[in-house]
């Protein structure tokens, strides 16, 4: 097992009701399969996470990306800025 | 080139990035600015207020600006986004490009912001006179 944290940003934030979650994964959990996971423990990301984003370690993550101990997960929900 | 990108919690001073981008081999200085809109549609805005994920979008700016140095003959180039609260009228972003010519200035002033608004991890929430507040995810 590997323990990494996921960051919330916004709406995703307001959603998951913290900003910062602690998570223990299979070693190799891809950011596809850490979505999978977020997506059953809170449901209502369900509505940000087609349009999100995900970075590890301040790097833009593909869905492939396997995640490695201590790797800070990020998702970004569609973005409003500008 | 010269660049400068900046998030920043104070109101963006303009004026200083358009003196900062002049140049004598830049015969074109292009100024954008973002400001709050206090009427969108028929819903009204009692302010904004801007997040972001800090280091990841430093970085995106500073891609998006390469990008754009790479494209078109830009001399100096300034990009600053306010963070926080903001009241209708006042300014959330700055670019600011100088190119030998306006047609390039222009070009990459334009899609710099494209660029800004598709992927820079930032956020904002409206807030309404009757204080209801929703974060903006655009859906596509």
């Amino acid at each position: 097992m590997i323990k990494i944290s996921v960051l919330f940003f916004a709406g995703a934030r307001e959603i998951v009701g913290q900003n910062r979650l602690e998570m223990e994964l299979p070693a190799l959990t891809s950011i596809a399969e850490l979505r999978g996971i977020l997506m059953v423990r809170f449901p209502r990301l369900e509505s940000l996470a087609s349009r999100a984003a995900f970075a590890v370690n301040e790097i833009f993550a593909l869905p492939d990306t396997l995640l490695a101990q201590n790797d800070e997960v990020a998702f970004l929900p569609a973005v409003s800025g500008g | 080139m010269n660049m400068r990108i900046q998030l920043t919690n104070e109101p963006i001073a303009h004026q200083d990035m358009v003196e900062n981008c002049r140049s004598k081999s830049a015969g074109a200085v292009v100024l954008f600015l973002g400001t709050v809109r206090e009427i969108t549609g028929n819903e009204q805005t009692l302010f904004l207020e801007y997040e972001a994920f800090a280091p990841l979008a430093e970085k995106a700016l500073a891609e998006i600006a390469e990008q754009a140095k790479s494209k078109w003959a830009i001399e100096k180039l300034e990009i600053i986004h306010r963070l926080g609260i903001l009241q209708p009228g006042e300014t959330s972003i700055a670019v600011c490009v100088s190119c030998p010519h306006r047609a390039d200035a222009f070009a990459a002033c334009q899609q710099i912001m494209n660029k800004i608004k598709e992927v820079v991890p930032i956020w904002k929430k409206e807030t309404s006179p009757k204080g209801v507040s929703n974060w903006i995810h655009p859906a596509n």
